[in-house]
């Protein structure tokens, strides 16, 4: 424990630094299987085939980078905003090492092909019950830490700090029932129709608490800190809170649009998805009047251009997405290319730019020195921009050419094109968007780099000031 | 209308009700200098009291 | 207030998150999978198809195929009869899937023989030349049948000793196979559903020369992978000097022939270029 300023930050470091690990693998594996798709002869089987790579790419993505750094955050915040110590850095030195493990496993695992093909769940029951046991010791710490807090009321971030912990629980727990036959493998609880329904209220509200509220958390958290003023408004935040911890439970089903489960469940996942941009917009307007009086920060503070273009990309994300959960809109684009584009901007550009930004702000504090190079930060920034840009916008262009074609008819009525006549129209694309995410590999390792010499500079200080 | 969607209307009031009401208690006077507290205070506390 | 007591907010937004969850996820139990929706004719899966379902989901066959034909012209005229949700009672997962790297799959149950498989299987561009399907001839190694009869047991499907029995010396190949022939062929849609050949059936290229390459380009794409680039026969068979009316080659390139495996190629060529490649068709001779 940093004895210091009276605050648990060793721990914070070590989350920090081992999402950036995962982080890299989520990448790494992300560009080899972007190529897996564009070049068929890359799949080596049985353990690297693009089947089994995909979900160690999204679960290296979601629970290590994610939640990795979520976990730093969460701690090094709550312990701020409360005014406290962590209630048990003990516990959170056996969480970090927990969740090394879970990560671990889960990529060995999934390589492996134990998998319950549920997208975002796919972990088999036994490394998803060490998730259980993660997440709780995980949910105790900051809770209990919240409670013995020193300051009174609770700043915006640690209500939803707090509602992602319930959220993630409950989440996990419903969409992981399973039945056993052995350590190696099980059966989803659910049938059919039922199964799917509950798949999606898990992977769009997975995509609510672990991809919305957390990074919100940390944006609320961070913004004011690095322009140095106060957030524009936290009545505002309140209001979009609750409404938007309400109304995301009810649009898992827009996923399931024209599939056979009940009609009414899915206009209702549409509604609620369509007014889901007020709740979401209201954060995006939180933002951009905080910064009244200080766009130039834009010009002249890194960390502002990071928080800013990510809190635009979080708007512009939760305008698209309404708009696919339309029923028409859906029947168009739903299963081609488009989807990952849009995914894509969540991740890459809305999550992962702020993650970037409170990494930048708090790597240097913890370590008592200055970040390495502000230049390479922004060498960093425009290498991620420019490749995220390349990747959404390409799959946007070939998921709106494959949907064309795939509903291009003759005049007899009959259908123009058969499936592989559109699919192959799709290779250019597929390699465009391999280059895009070379070049987002590039710009990550650049701030990987930024960050290892800010972390040694730091260290060598400390000894020099030592001797 | 049919009783389903009178319970329906209802319910969709009801809980357009709720929502007002957050509306108003957070933006009421008496909420004004409370509710845009924290965020001052959360401007400094690089140090634990 | 709320905003001072953590334990009791941590109550109400676990309760606002419960409203929709309990409206959209826990009520739609008691209409999802309702008897009244049960499908008489759908059945549970065999040892073998079990097996080969979990093969597909083990090699996460579900990233690139879906299993679920929407409604919407462009799904039933591609794939067939739409999804209901009937059909998927017996799915413990489901597999549904979310992106269609590959063609959709819900009605790949009897669309091509076993052999066709089997080849595109181990090498899926001999079969569709631009495909970026993984090639899984890894797959023709022995069938691991350890838990099998406990799978059974977990989800309460029937199954008799002889079936178990029966697993021995099977390969996984022949596992996934048996389970690709059974997908979506439980509700007799194709019978239903047959193509119906309608109008006047006479080839409107009769003796054109003109036509012939374009007509010998869709054989290659289309027809070789089994009946050979040289008509020769191999999956299906022998096409040289067939001694059939053009009408009757048509019904059966458009419709295709149930009984002997070979698939309807109507939705894919349209009429026009059925009849193009019934041209070729009728113009290679042996000698």
């Amino acid at each position: 424990m940093n004895q210091q300023e009276g605050y648990a930050d060793d721990i914070v470091k070590g989350f920090v630094i081992w999402s950036m690990v995962w982080g890299l693998v989520a990448v790494l594996v992300g560009v080899f299987i972007s190529f897996q798709i564009a070049f068929p002869q890359l799949n080596f089987p049985p353990y690297l085939t693009y089947g089994r790579l995909r979900p160690i790419h999204t679960n290296a993505g979601i629970f290590g980078w994610g939640i990795g750094s979520f976990m730093a955050f969460f701690i090094y915040i709550t312990q701020r905003l409360t005014r406290t110590s962590l209630w048990s850095p003990g516990l959170a030195k056996a969480q970090l090492w927990l969740f090394n493990i879970v990560i671990a496993l889960a990529a060995v695992t999934l390589a492996m092909g134990m998998n319950r093909s549920k997208e975002y769940a796919e972990l088999e029951w036994p490394v998803a019950s060490l998730v259980v046991v993660l997440w709780v010791i995980f949910a105790v710490n900051i809770v209990m830490t919240i409670v013995k807090r020193r300051e009174e009321q609770m700043y915006i971030s640690l209500w939803y700090i707090l509602a992602t912990l319930v959220g993630v629980a409950v989440l996990y727990l419903v969409n992981n029932a399973a039945i056993p036959v052995s350590l190696t493998k099980s059966y989803s609880a659910y049938a059919g129709a039922n199964d799917a329904n509950v798949q999606w209220w898990y992977g769009h509200n997975a995509v609510a608490m672990v991809l919305t509220t957390p990074p919100l958390a940390i944006f609320y958290y961070f913004l004011p800190k690095a322009t140095g003023v106060p957030i524009y408004s936290h009545r505002m935040g309140v209001i979009a809170f609750w409404s938007l911890i309400f109304m995301y439970l009810w649009t898992g089903a827009h996923h399931l649009l024209w599939a056979p489960v009940p009609d009414w469940v899915q206009t209702l996942a549409m509604g609620f998805s369509v007014m889901l941009i007020a709740p979401s917009w209201a954060a995006v307007f939180n933002g951009y009047f905080s910064m009244n009086g200080q766009w130039h920060q834009m010009r002249e503070n890194y960390l502002v251009k990071f928080l800013i273009f990510g809190i635009t990309f979080y708007g512009l994300q939760t305008l698209q997405g309404p708009s696919q959960s339309i029923r028409t809109f859906s029947a168009f684009i739903h299963f081609t290319d488009w989807v990952p584009g849009h995914v894509h901007m969540g991740t890459l550009g809305w999550v992962s730019l702020v993650l970037f930004a409170a990494i930048y702000y708090t790597i240097p504090r913890l370590y008592h020195s200055e970040i390495y190079s502000i230049g390479l930060a922004n060498v960093h920034f425009w290498l991620v921009l420019t490749g995220q840009l390349i990747f959404s916008i390409t799959m946007w262009i070939a998921g709106v050419q494959q949907a064309a074609m795939l509903n291009a008819t003759n005049p007899d009525g009959s259908l123009h094109y058969s499936f592989i006549e559109t699919m192959v129209e799709l290779y250019p694309y597929w390699h465009m968007r391999a280059v895009g995410g070379v070049i987002y590999l590039a710009g990550l390792l650049v701030f990987l780099y930024n960050i290892y010499q800010t972390i040694a500079g730091a260290k060598t200080q400390a000894v020099a000031q030592r001797a | 209308m049919d009783s389903a969607s009178i319970y329906y209307l209802g319910v969709t009031l009801i809980l357009f009700l709720i929502f007002v009401v957050i509306v108003v208690r957070t933006y009421s006077k008496k909420h004004a200098v409370r509710g845009e507290e924290p965020k001052f205070r959360m401007m400094d506390d690089d140090y634990p009291n | 207030m709320i905003e001072k007591k953590p334990i009791i907010f941590l109550l109400l937004a676990t309760a606002t998150i419960l409203v929709g969850t309990i409206i959209t996820m826990v009520l739609p139990f008691r209409w999802i999978n309702d008897p009244k929706l049960a499908i008489a004719s759908v059945k549970p899966y065999t040892p073998l198809q079990l097996e080969g379902r979990d093969i597909y989901i083990r090699e996460g066959c579900n990233n690139c195929h879906t299993q679920t034909v929407r409604p919407l012209l462009s799904d039933t005229e591609r794939y067939g009869e739409y999804s209901k949700s009937g059909e998927f009672v017996y799915d413990q997962p489901f597999l549904w899937g979310s992106r269609r790297n590959g063609p959709d799959l819900a009605r790949i149950g009897g669309k091509y023989p076993d052999a066709w498989h089997v080849k595109h299987m181990k090498d899926p561009r001999s079969m569709v030349p631009r495909s970026n399907m993984p090639a899984y001839d890894f797959l023709n190694r022995p069938l691991d049948t350890s838990l099998s009869e406990k799978k059974m047991k977990a989800l309460k499907f029937p199954y008799t000793p002889a079936d178990i029995q029966a697993l021995q010396g099977k390969s996984e190949m022949d596992a996934i196979i048996a389970y690709m022939q059974k997908v979506g062929n439980d509700i007799p849609w194709r019978k239903t559903g047959k193509t119906e050949v309608l109008g006047e059936m006479k080839n409107p290229f009769q003796d054109n020369m003109s036509v012939l390459p374009e007509g010998q380009k869709l054989y290659a794409e289309h027809c070789a992978q089994c009946h050979g680039i040289e008509l020769k026969g191999e999956v299906g068979p022998d096409l040289r000097d067939m001694d059939q009316p053009d009408a009757k080659v048509f019904a059966s390139v458009y419709s295709g022939i149930a009984a002997g495996g070979m698939p309807a190629f109507g939705d894919t060529l349209g009429k026009e270029r059925t009849w193009k490649v019934v041209t070729y068709l009728k113009s290679v001779h042996k000698h």
